[in-house]
């Protein structure tokens, strides 16, 4: 038992690692160097706050790329294209990447000087004086999507029942990650924003409607293989043709 | 987990940290959007006011040219005396005040 757990283990932890590493990277490649124009807007103490929007969107982009790949993997509309053992590695993946840049994401805002944010506002829902409704819906899909994603590494105590229930969910967080890029983002009247937002969530409404339908008209073709279909589209249909 | 499996995931943490600085600096540099952070007085309160304007003055200073020894001209802001020491209308003229804005 103990044993079959350690290359999840290892895996979470060198998904961990890669993004700790790929964060001070991130960072480094973000701030000014030494020898940078001191008027440049990166050495301005606005910094933190432009790269608060930047992971923003970052960790939307993220979380938009890992609701359509699960949606992939439930639908089944990738295969043909890509492996379905590849669709839902990313799926798992992407789903604790988004976690650490959704933490970088609200992180990222405590040292700015300006803006002066607390850990109790970036990390306690609607605690923030600043659009308090906005960051808080934030806050709660932060903790949702963690949620979610350890869902996959308890499934076995869930159940499979407990589990889909828990994974629809995240149909709830996306919306609410749109609103909260929509109504927190200092960006959200600018059109590149617009397109971002309007783009990535018709591509899951759409994404979601093929996954209703493919499962309806698989249910009325062949009842029993819908049924199989549904109670394994998860990873455990994966992992089975993986081993 | 197969080499292929690893290099999307490497590919993606890599965009992905590339996509970041590439979309900071473009904000940065472009200083975008007509909005700005909570803005708070001393006593760390948000300032609901300023929040609604789109771009709002924190705090007033004055620039004041000095001379240095050498004889160069230099300029330095300094903060506005409180409401009670304001100073007299031409001593104003003379020190025209500038405001400190976050433009998003």
């Amino acid at each position: 038992m103990m044993a079959a757990r350690l290359p999840t283990l290892a895996r979470a932890s060198a998904t961990i690692v890669a993004v700790a590493v790929a964060g001070f990277i991130a960072l480094q490649l973000s701030l000014p160097s030494n020898g940078a124009d001191s008027t440049s807007a990166m050495y301005s103490v606005h910094r933190w706050w432009y790269m608060g929007r930047a992971s923003g969107f970052v960790a939307f982009g993220l979380l938009s790329a890992s609701t359509l790949l699960g949606l992939g993997v439930s639908s089944r509309v990738f295969d043909g294209l890509l492996l379905r053992p590849w669709v839902f590695d990313m799926h798992q993946f992407l789903s604790i990447f988004v976690l650490a840049a959704m933490a970088f994401h609200a992180l990222i805002f405590l040292p700015d000087p300006y803006a002066q944010f607390s850990i109790v506002e970036l990390m306690v829902p609607f605690a923030s004086a600043y659009r308090p409704l906005a960051v808080g819906l934030g806050v709660i899909v932060l903790y949702g999507s963690l949620i979610v994603t350890a869902s996959f590494y308890i499934k076995q105590w869930l159940g499979q029942r407990g589990w889909r229930l828990m994974h629809y969910a995240s149909f709830a967080l996306f919306a609410g990650a749109l609103v909260h890029g929509a109504t927190a983002g200092a960006d959200s009247h600018q059109a590149w924003a617009q397109i971002v937002y309007l783009g990535a969530g018709l591509g899951v409404m759409f994404f979601t409607f093929f996954r209703i339908l493919a499962v309806r008209r698989q249910t009325r073709s062949n009842p029993a293989a819908a049924a199989r279909s549904t109670a394994h589209a998860g990873p455990r249909t994966v992992s089975g043709s993986r081993a | 987990m197969s080499v292929r499996f690893l290099a999307s995931k490497v590919t993606t943490v890599a965009a992905s940290v590339a996509l970041f600085g590439g979309v900071t600096a473009w904000i940065a540099a472009a200083r975008g959007g007509g909005q700005q952070a909570p803005l708070r007085d001393a006593g760390g309160t948000t300032d609901a006011a300023a929040q609604r304007a789109p771009a709002t003055i924190v705090r007033k200073v004055y620039v004041v040219q000095r001379t240095a020894p050498d004889g160069s001209v230099y300029f330095e802001t300094v903060a506005a005396p409180a409401a009670s020491a304001q100073p007299s209308a031409p001593a104003a003229a003379r020190r025209a005040p500038t405001t400190r804005t976050r433009a998003s």
